[in-house]
Order: C-alpha cells, then structure tokens, then sequence
C-alpha cells in the first residue's frame, strides 16, 4: 500500500470514492432537511457539491504532493524538514476547510442555516481536506516518511 | 578442528602485521580460529602496544557482538596466551637488561678470560652494554644470542604444545612474521625457525622426518622509510639506509643455515613510503600501516588456508611483484592457486570495501542516531525494529543504547585508521581513497582521534558511494543509503535479540544492500 503507485492510485481511488459517499448520498439526505430562507434545497446542494469536489481536490493534491516528496532520496537526509513540511500541508489542509466554508457561507448569508448545520458542513468539508490527508498519509506514506504523520508509532 | 593455526610476530614489524591481521579478521577473511603471540623485548614498543589494545578490542567485540548468521564480520576466534604477560614473551626478565650481564660478562673475565675474550671479539662495548629492553636497534647478532632459548613450558610457547594429543603429521601451523632488516625480526626468525626449536621441538616430532608443525614463515624486506631525529642522543639505532645491508646480510646467512621453515613468503617493496618518524623504541616507535602488512596478512591466511598435508611436505619460497608502482586490488597476492586468484581478490575487495563502509556508517550516522533522544527519532528503519518506552525499565534491554558500543565504536575507529592510513596520499596505494572518509592527516600514536567526514553534509554526501580509488560507482549517496539500505533491512526472522547487536547487524545489512548496488558487488 505504502508503495509507488499503488499509494497514488489507492488515495485518488479513495478520493473519489468519499466525493461520492459524501457529496452524493450524505449531503443529499442533509440537504432535504434544510429548512432555506431564498434558494432552494437543490440549488444549495449543487454549490455544496462544488464545494466539496474543491475539498477533494486539495486533500487529494496535497496526498500526492506528499507521496512525491516522500519518495524522494533527499528527503531520508533530512527527517526534521518533512516533519515540517507534513504539519505545514495539515495546516493548509485546515485553512482550506475553513476558507471552503466560508465561501459556502458567504454565498448562503441570507438563508438563515443554523449553526449546528454550518457545523456538519464542517465535518464534511473536514473528512475530504485535512482528515483525509492525515489517513492517507498515515497508511501508505512512503517507507522513508512512514513515521512522520500525526500519532504513527 | 584438526588443525591448529599460529601466528607468531616478532618485533615492531611483526605486531604491525598482526594488527592487520586483526583487522582483516575483523572484515571476515580470517580462518575460523587463530591464535597470536608476540616475541619482543620491547615491551613498551608503541606499535606493540597499539597490537595488544587492538586484539583485547577485537576478542571483546566479539564476545559481545550477537550476530545475524551470514554476518561474516569478526569471525576468526583469536586466542592468546593465558595471564597478563603471557601475549609477549619479553625475553629478560630484567627490565634494564644489557647483554653483558645476560652472558654474564663480569664474572666471563674473571672465570673464563677465554671466553669473555672471544665475547669481546664477537660483540663491541656498545653492543654488550646498551639496554635491551628498547629491542636490538638493528644489530640481530645480539638478539639471537638471547632468543635462543625461550622457555617451552611457559606461555606463551606453552601454547604451541597444548591438546597435541589427537595431532597428525602438519597438523599444528605455525607462521612466523618478522622483518629482516632490524634488530629483534632478523635475529628471531632464523632463531624461532630453526630446526629444533619448533618444527622438530621434542613436543612436535613424529620420526621419520616427520612433525606435527607445518611451518611457515614471512620474512618482510625492506618496505618503508622514516625520518629520522637528528637531535637523539642514541649511540646505537638503525635508519633506514641501513636497511638494504642489513637485508642483504641476513638473507645471506639465512641461505647458510639449514633452517626449520617448509614455507616461506618473501615480501617487500620498493616504494619506500614514509610511515612516520623515527624512533629508537619503547612508545616512541608507533608507525602508520602499509600495505605490505596487510599483504603479509594475506600470506599468512593462505599458509593457514592450504589444504592439508601428508606426509614430509615439500619446501616453498613464494614471492610476488607488482606491475609497476601503482599498487591496485587486483595487484595484491591472494592465493598460491592461481586459479582462485581472480574470486580471491574479488572477495578480498568485498570484504574490505564492506567492512569500510560499514565502520564508516556507523561511526557518523549511527552514532548520531544512538546520541539522540529516542522519541526523537522518526527513521524508519529504527522505528521497525526498536519499539520501547525508555521510561519503562524493562524496556531498558530494547535500547541498543549502552556501554558495549564504546569498544566496538573504539575499535571500528582503528578499522578506518588503519585501511585509511595505508592510503599513503602518494597515490601509489590505490585501495581506499582516504580523502572520502577522513579529514586530516593520520596520527599514528592517536588512531581513535580520527576526523571523519561526516556524510551527511552536503558536499560529502557522495563520499560514502566512492571510497574506492579511482573507480568508476554508481555515484549513489548516503541519502540512498537510508533508502536502499538501511530502510530495506529485513532482519524480522533473524535470531538477534539484543538490542546493540540488533543495531550494528542492520547497519551491516543496509551496507550489504548498498554496495551491492553502488560498487556492483554480488
């Protein structure tokens, strides 16, 4: 799993596969419930989709990005700077979440969502960036930096 | 085992050559078992001291050392004499002894006036009254007067004769390595070779011309030169243009006598490398090595490594020569079967290369690796293979972490002393480029205070992919090292539970895995 490129093709496939679960069948259910002031259930459902295929293209991105730098012969002589690298794409992973919400946010002022909602969102914006990166990268970084993401013992 | 292996080394140039051979067995190339002494009056000798500190270095290494079971590093199982001063046979036991009292010259002119007179005509006031315990200083006519006694049931000629019960006719190989140019060599291999001394010792002879005792020999021929202190106050030294006299003398009267040896290997050259200053003995004398040491070193492996013999063996003399100055891996004389020459010298330069490598990994990357914090470590390699909480005692048996490291980081330091001093910087040797590994010029008298270059930096990160002088790698650096080495290291089924052995066995693994693929190594 850890190996090019099976790395790359089991997160692009991975990806996918959470575009789907989420964007389809999660924030189809969720958006039946939503109670809009202005725009309709469907038309906030095509920008919540949006939303998250840009979610998914980062953390994809940001996968590979790693899996690249990972593989690299230069980086086993210096483990502190990939250190420094994986937190400084989990950071950006964060800042894109945040930034993708509020774009959905700004777009949707009007329409009265409740906080908890903005909060679920959240949570789905969250599993495609920044938790996305870290599951992946935790399970098949490669071999010279399978030690460096969050919490690997 | 039927056969048993001796070497014996005599003088300064004899303890340099077994230091060599200590080295080689540390690379693997060494017979499974030998055992060493040494015979020199100089007991304070420098390059008899660094000899003796290298071998009790190497038998604790090895003590210590759990090995992976293809792992050939420090396979020879060297013995020494039993009791703290049965390494040397110092020859006097007074300290201060001259040659006048040890033929009791004195009372010789009172009892014997003859005798003392023939002494006198033997032997001038200087060479009856200097102190023997600094070695003969090149005059081999004392030195064999003195040597030919030694006593058999003491060690370490004791040694010779233990379990001979079970022996047959060559069983018992004993090589002895000297030079014969100086003093102590070239009055004790003739005096030690001689025919009843050893070979056909009381312990050791069978009838019929037979004897247990195959026995060989290296006489060394002038090899190198040193400077000398215009400002010693010695009456009595030798220098080095006095080597080729001395020789000549020597082979001389060897040719006259009628001596002991069924082997013998001639080695020497001609290049004359400069190997340090000069002294006249004790500590002064601490030379750097040469490669005709760690070819006399391989004269001696292929003595010990001949098949066996039956009956009264046949006399041999073995030289070799060099092409022309340049003295390459596949210059050195490895086999007297010419048809093993060429996967000899193959092995030889794996092993050598190997071991370098390996010494040199270790001692920079490892050792940064053992001085860091262990939850600080993020390797993947260490991280496989060394899972602990080093705040839970028990887990304290998981940290390769601990005192056995220091000998052995001590003794992988003298390795690369060693192979990196016989890079001489003429470029006449082109072994191992010492350029790749260390820093600054080599001082003999302080091996473990070696600049190594660390290859982690960046203009040393190919350093580790060309210790070969002058040949054409892959180029690979010490990044690819991590990579094809250590992080493919598959040690999961080895039977190495200890954490320090664990640690030095997957460094020599990644070395495996690198100079397979770097110098195309099989």
């Amino acid at each position: 799993m850890r190996k090019s490129p099976l790395n790359y093709l089991i997160t692009i496939a991975f990806g996918a596969i959470l575009w789907v679960v989420t964007a389809i069948f999660i924030a189809g259910s969720f958006c039946e419930s939503l109670m809009l002031a202005v725009s309709t259930p469907e038309k906030f459902l095509a920008n919540l989709r949006i939303i998250l295929g840009v979610a998914a293209f980062a953390g994809i991105i940001n996968c590979i990005q790693w899996f690249y730098y990972g593989g690299l012969t230069s980086t086993a002589g210096n483990l502190k700077k990939a250190k420094t690298v994986w937190i400084i794409s989990l950071i950006i992973q964060i800042v894109v979440s945040v930034a993708l919400l509020l774009v959905l946010i700004f777009i949707n002022l009007t329409e009265g969502i409740l906080p908890k909602d903005w909060l679920t969102i959240f949570g789905l914006i969250s599993l495609h960036t920044w938790f996305f990166y870290w599951f992946s990268t935790f399970f098949m970084s490669p071999r010279t930096v399978v030690y460096i993401p969050l919490f690997k013992k | 085992m039927a056969t048993k292996n001796f070497l014996i080394g005599i003088g300064g140039t004899g303890a340099r050559v077994i230091e060599s051979v200590v080295h080689l067995c540390a690379a693997g190339l060494g017979p499974e078992d030998l055992s060493i002494f040494i015979v020199d009056p100089d007991a304070g000798n420098g390059n008899l001291d660094r000899t003796k500190k290298i071998i009790t270095e190497y038998r604790n290494c090895r003590n210590k050392f759990q090995k992976e079971e293809s792992c050939p590093l420090f396979k020879t199982n060297i013995n020494i004499p039993p009791g703290k001063n049965g390494f040397v046979w110092e020859i006097f036991s007074n300290t201060k002894a001259t040659l006048s009292e040890f033929i009791n010259y004195t009372n010789l002119k009172n009892s014997a006036p003859d005798l003392s007179d023939f002494a006198s005509l033997l032997f001038s006031k200087d060479e009856l009254e200097v102190k023997l315990d600094e070695g003969f200083r090149g005059h081999p006519s004392i030195g064999s007067v003195v040597m030919s006694n030694p006593p058999q049931d003491t060690y370490p000629f004791k040694m010779l004769w233990e379990d001979m019960a079970d022996k047959k006719p060559n069983d018992i190989r004993v090589f002895i390595v000297g030079s014969v140019f100086g003093g102590t060599g070239a009055a004790g291999f003739p005096t030690l070779g001689s025919k009843n001394l050893i070979k056909f010792n009381e312990n050791a002879k069978i009838g019929d011309g037979l004897s247990k005792v195959l026995l060989g020999g290296a006489l060394i021929l002038p090899y190198f030169s040193f400077e000398t202190d215009s400002n010693t106050d010695e009456k009595m030294f030798v220098t080095s243009n006095d080597f080729p006299i001395a020789t000549k003398a020597a082979l001389q009267y060897y040719n006259e006598k009628d001596l002991g040896f069924d082997q013998i290997y001639f080695i020497g050259d001609s290049l004359g490398q400069k190997v340090g200053k000069f002294g006249v003995g004790s500590s002064n004398q601490t030379n750097s090595p040469h490669y005709i040491e760690l070819v006399s070193g391989l004269a001696a492996f292929d003595f010990f490594n001949q098949p066996a013999i039956i009956g009264i063996p046949d006399k041999m003399l073995f030289t070799a020569t060099r092409k022309d100055d340049i003295v390459t891996w596949d210059q050195l004389p490895f086999s007297r079967d010419s048809i093993l020459l060429k996967s000899k010298q193959l092995s030889f330069k794996k092993s050598i290369t190997d071991m370098t490598v390996f010494a040199y990994a270790f001692l920079t990357y490892g050792n940064s690796i053992l001085k860091s914090p262990h939850v600080e470590i993020k390797d993947a390699w260490y991280r496989d293979y060394f899972k602990f909480k080093n705040t839970r005692e028990e887990d304290k048996v998981k940290d390769p972490r601990n005192d056995k490291i220091d000998e052995m980081e001590s003794f992988l330091k003298k390795f690369l002393f060693w192979i990196c001093a016989i890079d001489d910087g003429s470029n006449n040797v082109q072994l191992i480029d010492r350029k790749m590994i260390v820093e600054e010029e080599l001082n003999p008298s302080k091996p473990t205070e070696l600049k190594i270059i660390d290859p982690q930096i960046l203009n040393a990160l190919n350093n580790i992919g060309n210790i070969l002088s002058k040949e054409t790698t892959k180029n690979l650096d010490f990044n690819n090292f991590k990579t094809i080495g250590l992080d493919q290291v598959d040690l999961k089924n080895a039977k190495v539970t200890e954490a320090y052995s664990k640690f030095l066995n997957i460094f020599y693994a990644a070395t495996l895995n690198f100079n397979k693929l770097n110098y195309n190594f099989n």
